[in-house]
Order: C-alpha cells, then structure tokens, then sequence
C-alpha cells in the first residue's frame, strides 16, 4: 500500500533521503530504523503529502503524492514526531475538532471519540485541557487522533517515545491490532527491541540511504553470520599462538583475536553449531575457563549494518 | 575547590568579564542572542528597509536641491537651504521607525525562550534574572544603535556640507534614541507576560502611548481645573513627538517655536525617558524572578487567575478531593479553558471556524468587566466635563477608538497562521482533509469575531448621541462602512502576512506598518515630493491628495463626524471642498467596497500561498 520508487529529497546541499525505494503491503508493519538524523522523519513527511520530493515518486494506495493529496489524506493517518497541541481545547474537543475535520459525520462523532479514548486509555483525562497531559499521554493523544477517522495506512514517527513500560507494551499491541485489521503501519523507533517484537519487517536507513529492507529475521541471519564467541583460556602447555594457529584451519573460523588469554573468535558466515569450535579447542589442547557465544540483538544488527556504510 | 582558587586561574579577559557592571550585559545571554540576530535574516532585512528608505529620502532632496540649484547661484548654496529641512524630516523618520522596529526586536525576547521551553534551562545556570533582563536589552539596543548608525554618514554630511549646527544632531538623536530605548523596555516588559505577541505588541503601544500622551491630558485636566499656564513647560519632557517638534522649530527658524524656549526640553525628555525605561528595566527583573520561579513549580501563570485555576483542579479531578490539600502535581493545576464551560462542547462542521469562534477576547471574565468599567468610568467623565454638542467630544472619543480599532486588526490577525506554526499544529492540520480556502477563511472570520469589542464601545457612545440629538443618526451607517473596510483589510492583509512571515512579532509590526504606510508614509511621501521636488508643483496633486484623505479611515471618521455634527449635514475635507451626504455615503461605500474587494483577493492569494508556504504538496 506504500510504495517509493527512488526517492530523494534534498534540503539545500544536505540529501536527507537518498534514493531510497521500498514497498510496504497491507497489514504489515513495517519497523523503520536509523540514528538520528538519517532521514525517517522527512520520510514519512513525503508519504503524509507534506514535503514535496524532489525526484522519484512516492504512492499512497495507489495514490501519488505529488497529484493525489486530498484522497490520499483521507486513508492515511499522520502521527508526527512531535504533538502539536492547541493549549485552548480539551482532550475531547481537540479529538472532536480532528473528527469533524476528517469529515465524520455529526451524529457518529461522539461515539468515534469515545471509541478512541478508549482505545488509548484516555477516557479518564477527556475534560482536561491538552496542554497540561503529560508528555507520555499527549503521545496517546496523537495515536487517538491518528485513529479517529479510520486510515487505511499509518504512519507512526516515534510513537513510543515518551510513553512508560507498560504503555510501550500497550502501544506494542495496539499497533499489532491493528495491523491484523489489515492497515499498512511505518513505524519509526529508536527503541530497535520494540521494534523487533511487533514488525513484520524492518528498513534501516542511515543519511538518508536505505542499508536494509527485508524481514527481521533475514537481518538476523546476516548478522549472525558473523558471529562472535568470547573464548577465556587458563594458562596451559600450549601457547595460545598455537590454539589460534589451529583454529583458524577450520573454514567456519574466520577470525581469531587473541589478548590475555582470552580469544576472540568470528565464525564466518552462515549457520554453524558451536560444538565443532568446542571439540576443535580441546584437539588443539586449550584448557578452558569460559566460553561466551555472544548473544545476536537487534541492536548489534542495527549497528552492524549501519556501521557499515559509515566505513 | 575554593572560590578565590578558582578566581586565581581565571585569565585577564574571564575576569573583566565576571565583573560586576561588564557581566550584567555582557554574558552569555548576549552572546546567544547577538549570534542569533545574526543568523535571522529579518535582522538583515530590517537593516535593509531602514537604509533604503533613508537613501531614498536623502535621494528625492538630493534631487530636489540640483534641480533648484540650476536658479541659484551654487550647489551649496542649495544644499545649505536644504539641508535643516533634511535634518528634520531625518529626525522625524528616525522616531517613528525606531519606535516601530523596537518591540519587533524585544518583544519575542522572553515569549521565544517560554515557547521553547528554554526558561527552566536558563533558571539551572547561575546567571540571575537582571543578568538576563539587561543582556536581552543590551543586545536589542545594539541592533538598534546599528540601524540608528546607518543615518550617520548623511548626519555628518549635514553636519560638514550643510552646516546643520552639531547640537541639533545631538539633541534629536537623544530623543529618538531614548524613545526607542524606553518601547525596547516596554515590549520586554510585555514579552514576559503574555501568551501572544500580538497581544504584547498592542499592550506594549499602548503603554508608550499612555507615557508619551498620558500626561497632556493631565496638564490639560489640570488647566481646565485652574491651574496657571506654566503648567504647559513640562508638555514637552514627557511627549517625544512635541519634544522634537520643539527642537525642529527651534533649527528652523523659531517660526513656529514654542513661547516657554526649547533650552533643557531636550535634556529633560531624554531623562524622563530614561527614568521609565529604569522603571520599566526593574519591573522586568521583578518579574523575570517570579516567572522562573513559576516555571520552575511547573505552574503555568498564563492562565487565569489563581481561583479559576483552583476551582478548575477541583473539578477535573472529582474523584481525589483529598489530593486537594496536598501539593497537587502540575497536570492537574493547569485549569481548562475559561471558554470551555460558556461554549457548547459539540465541535461544528467547520472546525477551524469553530475553535476560532470561541476564542475569548478576554483572559478572564474579570478582565472584561474591569475594562468596561473602566472605559465607562473615563466616558462618563467625559459626558459630564463636555458639551454633547461639542464636535471635539466625539472626537476624543472617536479618535483613540478608531487607532486602537486599528492597530488591533493589525496586530491580531497576524497570529492565526503563526501561532498554529509556533504551537506546531499546523502540520497536523495540513494532514487533514480540510482545504486551503476553508482553513484560510475559517481564520479570517474568526480574526474579525475577536475584534467586537472597541467597535461596540464606539458603536454604544455613537447610539447614545444620536438618540440624544446630538449626531445625525447617519453616523452610524457611516462609521459602520469605514470600520468594515478598515477592519476587513486589515485581517486581511494580516492573514497574508501571517502566513508569509514566520516570526508572530515581525508579523504584526510589518501588518501595521502597511497600515501605516497606507495611510499616514504615502501622504507624507506625497507632501515631502511636492516639498523638495519644486518641478512637480504642478502635478495635479489635489485630486491624489483628496483620494488618499477619502481611503483614510481616520479622515474618514473625522469627516463624517463633522458633518453629522453640522446641522445642514455638509461633509467636507479639509481643503477639498465640500459634499452633500448622499454623495459622501457613496464615497465611504465605494472606497469599503474598494477594500473589501482587495481583502478578498488577498484571501484567495493567502489560500493559493497557504499551500505552498505551510508546506502541502498537493
Ligand atoms: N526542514 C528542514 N530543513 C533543513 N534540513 C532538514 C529539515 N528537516 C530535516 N532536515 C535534515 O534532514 C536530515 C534528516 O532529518 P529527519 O528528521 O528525517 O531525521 P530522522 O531520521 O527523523 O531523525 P530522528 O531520529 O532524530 O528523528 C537531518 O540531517 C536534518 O537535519
Ligand atoms: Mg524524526
């Protein structure tokens, strides 16, 4: 329902999106990733129709956004990175005054408000003014916003920042709801393991240069691939020179670091069981004290293919 | 580590600039804010504005004096009869621009810093709050000096070629910039306090105006009560405008010269201003301190006042009384709106006109009933001390109504687009489905509703006199058009200018600058080049001069009083001859319609532009 076909938006001489093609379908959600400044937000911006690209087309349902605004307005909810709010309406005006925006009819209004409030958990604060919600419940605020007139296609910039634990959970499976309801959601977050547990794929984006689009678990393999096992050594017959030495005749073995007795090891890529350096350790007559696969997280894939581009 | 210690390693330059009287201006605040002036090209465009009215001042004498010169016997000669009158009209431009660019520069001094959140931040560092009061002033004074500065090759030139004696250069410009110095402290004064800036600007005029004129019309009050003549010597301390008239008569040959003397006027305006910007420095500071400490609690003391806000605590959170007495956390002290509960709740189906719409023109209720008494208080008196049937009581009134109504529209309407791009709403509103046109218009009708309450004021005292007799009731038909015209152009040109201008402050100063310029610079124009350039002496400028007084709702206003005041209703401008009623109706009518015509023009250009600006791809 989303597709970007060479995308690239420049402010001045800085590119903050590069080239960048993806296509998202309907009820997936897909977990857009990147340091700070590397594009998302301007992204999204482009999807929401308010930031003109300057080459390669972006598509809403169909819908271009550069001739398609209107329509593509109405089945697309924007909830931007930071809540704007009118310090003069109260949380139930302010979503009445979005509602009537997005053309609801008046009688369906007051029960579609109450259906969001509810949603989010807000029922309790809908006479209090906007202004003076708390920074996680404004956040709530605008995933009930995003919500009031039933878009077909989210985009969430950083919706979980702000939002306490349990809260996190809740958003975790709000946005898990509503794709099973078959909208199409980008999410971007900072947070890589929340992303982890609700995306059905991922993109990693970094100064403006999409690095990885795909499913999370083909970013896991890729990482995995390289594998690194912490290997501590107690002092023994055998010279850890040697024990290195022979390691690395194994083709799994790509890499072997050695300082302090302890050896670091890098598998090479694919999928190998960790037995076979075990039994290679004791041939090679290693004593050993500790033996540390290191465990593979979202965080290391993310750091590892974006560290990447910077080299 | 001790303090000496430190102070022991600090360099030479870190100690001059811990010093007492260097560092209460010159710390970091003033750096931040010198670099940041620099960075904002407004400040280069002012910069720009300012010198190129001047160069095309001094061009048009320039001019003017070759041309003359071709009879006279030399250049300088020319240039010697010339050059006093240059002084003055110099003089007069500088007090009117400085005045106006003034609260541009403060007024979103300490308003940017609470819409960014940065107040709280400045509070964690050991600066004090008169460190941050005179930096922010010293750094607005200084790009004040700057445009002041840019004059100064013309003034030397007067000064060595045109033989304008030094001590009227020194004087004027002691004047003006004192004048400009005591509007800075003002609009900082109001920068403080208030949520909109377009409410700041007002109140900051406002308030110079009170000090500027307040006290004439005690002198006046106070002779009309029996006191002795001499009471006038002091018109010019306290009155920039009749300070400098004073001093340029005196430069240009006493004709026209006050009795008392001009010797020491100067001096005292310069102090009197001085003593209110002192005064004015000092309440910032006082109330800087309250402000951070506000801040600090996380109470937010726009809002109304303390009981409202307690009543409103006690009603959003019903179920916890017994929170009541314990320090309730900041959330729920913050009170709804004090519109919420006079409005209905159920939101229209044009949402932006519907939030417009319930906007209160008052803070508070109380607010609202102390101005109307008050208002009224000031009326009554006047009813009392004054002749209805005396034209100069209407006057009174009309007048200070009209400029206000004026200056309101200006400065109000601006912030329909601004302040939905300070609060960073307006990007959530360009993802709805609401068109340009419909968010445009539901703004430009929304900026007219908020601007019901001076027109109803004129409106009452008008009725009144016209039920009593003392009017022709025609006035009120008249003075409806002309404010419908000059109101609905004015939130016009507003809505286009909020929407070009980011900053809310340069907004509405540029908004009331085409007010200005429309209807005060381009008069003015026309009689400094029917002055200078004697060649255009026979332009047929009476026809131009009569339409521009016929577009001026001021003139308008004053005409039409005077002829419903004139018992053949004989509408007149001065100089212009006069028109029977029918034939002034048509012309108020034609020249609102005019306006009208222009306003909504301007409208489909702002939702044209609205597009564009705020940032809708399609
Ligand atoms: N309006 C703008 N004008 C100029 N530069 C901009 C503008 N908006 C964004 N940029 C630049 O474009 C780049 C991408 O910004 P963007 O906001 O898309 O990053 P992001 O991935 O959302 O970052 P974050 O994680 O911090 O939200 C940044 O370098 C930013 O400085
Ligand atoms: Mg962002």
């Amino acid at each position: 329902m989303i597709e970007i076909r060479n995308l690239r938006k420049k402010f001045g001489s800085l590119v903050a999106v590069d080239d960048l093609s993806l296509s998202i379908g309907e009820g997936e959600v897909f977990g857009f990733i990147g340091p700070n400044g590397a594009g998302k937000s301007t992204t999204m911006k482009v999807l929401a129709c308010l930031l003109k690209p300057d080459s390669g087309s972006a598509k809403v349902c169909g819908l271009d956004v550069n001739k398609d605004g209107d329509r593509i307005r109405r089945v697309l909810g924007y909830m931007p990175d930071f809540l704007g709010v009118y310090e003069d309406l109260n949380v139930d005006e302010y979503l009445q005054f979005f509602a009537s925006a997005f053309r609801i009819e008046r009688r369906r209004r007051r029960a579609v408000v109450d259906s969001v409030l509810e949603l989010t958990d807000l029922t309790a604060k809908k006479r209090a003014p906007v202004d003076s919600l708390s920074r996680g419940m404004q956040q709530r605020l605008g995933i009930a916003r995003v919500l009031i007139h039933e878009p077909k296609v989210l985009l969430l910039d950083e919706p979980a920042s702000g939002l306490d634990p349990r809260a996190r959970i809740e958003m975790r499976s709000l946005i898990t709801e509503l794709a099973r309801m078959g909208k199409c959601i980008m999410v971007s977050s900072h947070i890589l393991t929340e992303l982890g547990e609700m995306s059905t794929s991922i993109g990693i984006i970094e100064r403006g240069k999409l690095l990885y689009a795909g499913s999370l678990d083909d970013a896991f393999a890729r990482v995995r691939g390289q594998e690194r096992i912490a290997v501590g050594l107690e002092a023994g017959p055998v010279p850890p020179e040697l024990i290195c030495a022979s390691l690395l005749k194994d083709a799994r073995v790509a890499r072997v670091d050695h300082q302090n007795g302890e050896l670091a090891v890098e598998l090479a890529a694919g999928e190998h069981g960790h037995h076979f350096l075990l039994e290679a350790l004791l041939a090679s007559g290693a004593r050993i004290a500790s033996f540390k696969p290191e465990v593979v997280k979202l965080e290391d894939a993310f750091l590892k293919l974006t560290t990447g581009a910077l080299q | 580590m001790t303090a000496p210690e430190t102070h022991a390693r600090l360099g030479f330059r870190d100690r001059v600039e811990r010093a007492w009287p260097f560092s209460l201006f010159f710390n970091p605040v003033f750096q931040k804010e010198m670099r940041a002036a620099g960075h904002r090209s407004g400040t280069y465009i002012a910069r720009g504005i300012y010198g190129g009215l001047m160069f095309g001042i001094v061009t048009i004498a320039l001019v003017g004096a070759v041309i003359e010169s071709q009879g006279a016997s030399s250049d300088a000669q020319a240039l010697q009869q010339l050059a006093p009158l240059m002084a003055v009209v110099l003089a007069w431009f500088g007090l009117f621009m400085l005045a106006f660019i003034a609260p541009v520069m403060t007024v979103p001094a300490f308003m940017d810093e609470r819409r960014r959140r940065t107040l709280p931040v400045l509070m964690t560092t050991p600066l004090t709050s008169a460190q941050i009061v005179c930096a922010k002033l010293a750094s607005q004074t200084i790009q004040l000096l700057i445009l002041a500065l840019l004059g100064l090759p013309v003034v030397l030139g007067l000064r060595i070629f045109g033989g304008v004696p030094a001590s009227f250069l020194l004087q004027s410009n002691a004047i003006l910039l004192s004048a400009a110095l005591l509007v800075s402290t003002i609009g900082l004064r109001f920068s403080l306090y208030r949520q909109r800036s377009d409410v700041a600007i007002v109140a900051a005029f406002v308030t110079a105006a009170f000090i500027q004129f307040g006290p004439i019309l005690l002198i006046g009050v106070a002779q009309w009560a029996g006191a002795s003549n001499r009471i006038l010597v002091v018109m010019p301390i306290t009155c920039s405008p009749i300070a400098l008239a004073t001093i340029t008569a005196e430069l240009m040959g006493g004709g026209g010269g006050p009795p008392w003397g001009s010797a020491g006027i100067w001096l005292g305006h310069t102090v009197y201003n001085l003593a209110w910007s002192l005064i004015f420095i000092l309440t910032t500071i006082l109330q800087l301190r309250r402000v951070l400490r506000l801040e600090g609690a996380g109470i937010n003391y726009l809002k109304p006042g303390r009981r409202e806000r307690r009543r409103a605590a006690l009603s959003l959170d019903a179920p916890a009384p017994a929170a009541a007495g314990a320090p309730a956390p900041p959330e729920s002290i913050a009170p709804p709106p004090p519109a919420a509960d006079r409005h209905p709740r159920e939101v229209g189906d044009r949402p932006v006109l519907w939030r417009e719409l319930r906007q209160a023109t008052f803070r508070t209720r109380r607010g609202a009933i102390l101005t109307t008494a008050g208002l009224a208080i000031v009326i009554l008196i006047l009813y009392s001390r004054i002749e209805i049937n005396d034209v100069g009581l209407h006057m009174l009134i009309a007048i200070p109504a009209l400029l206000f109504i004026l200056l309101r529209a200006a400065a109000g309407s601006t912030a329909s687009f601004t302040s939905e791009r300070e609060s960073r709403t307006l990007e959530t509103l360009l993802t709805t489905p609401l068109s340009a046109r419909e968010i445009v218009w539901s703004k430009f009708l929304g900026a007219l509703r908020r601007q019901w309450y001076t027109p109803a004021i004129l409106f009452t005292h008008l009725l009144l006199m016209a039920a009593l007799g003392a009017l022709h009731p025609v006035i009120l038909l008249h003075t409806a058009i002309i404010l419908a015209g000059a109101i609905i152009f004015l939130s016009a040109t507003g809505i286009l200018l909020g929407l070009i201008i980011r900053r809310s402050t340069t907004a509405s100063i540029a908004n009331i600058c085409v007010g200005l310029i429309l209807w005060a610079g381009l008069p003015g124009l026309l009689a400094l080049i029917a002055e200078f350039l004697s060649f255009t002496r026979s332009f047929p400028w009476e026809p131009i001069g009569t339409f521009l007084f016929m577009i001026n709702p001021l003139g308008q206003l004053i005409s039409s009083i005077e002829g419903a005041s004139h018992s053949n209703l004989a509408y007149g401008s001065p100089g212009f001859g006069t028109y029977p009623l029918w034939i002034f109706t048509l012309f108020m009518l034609a020249s609102s319609l005019g306006y009208a015509l222009i306003s909504f023009a301007l409208l489909a250009l702002s939702a044209r532009l609205f597009t564009a600006s705020a940032g809708r791809t399609s």
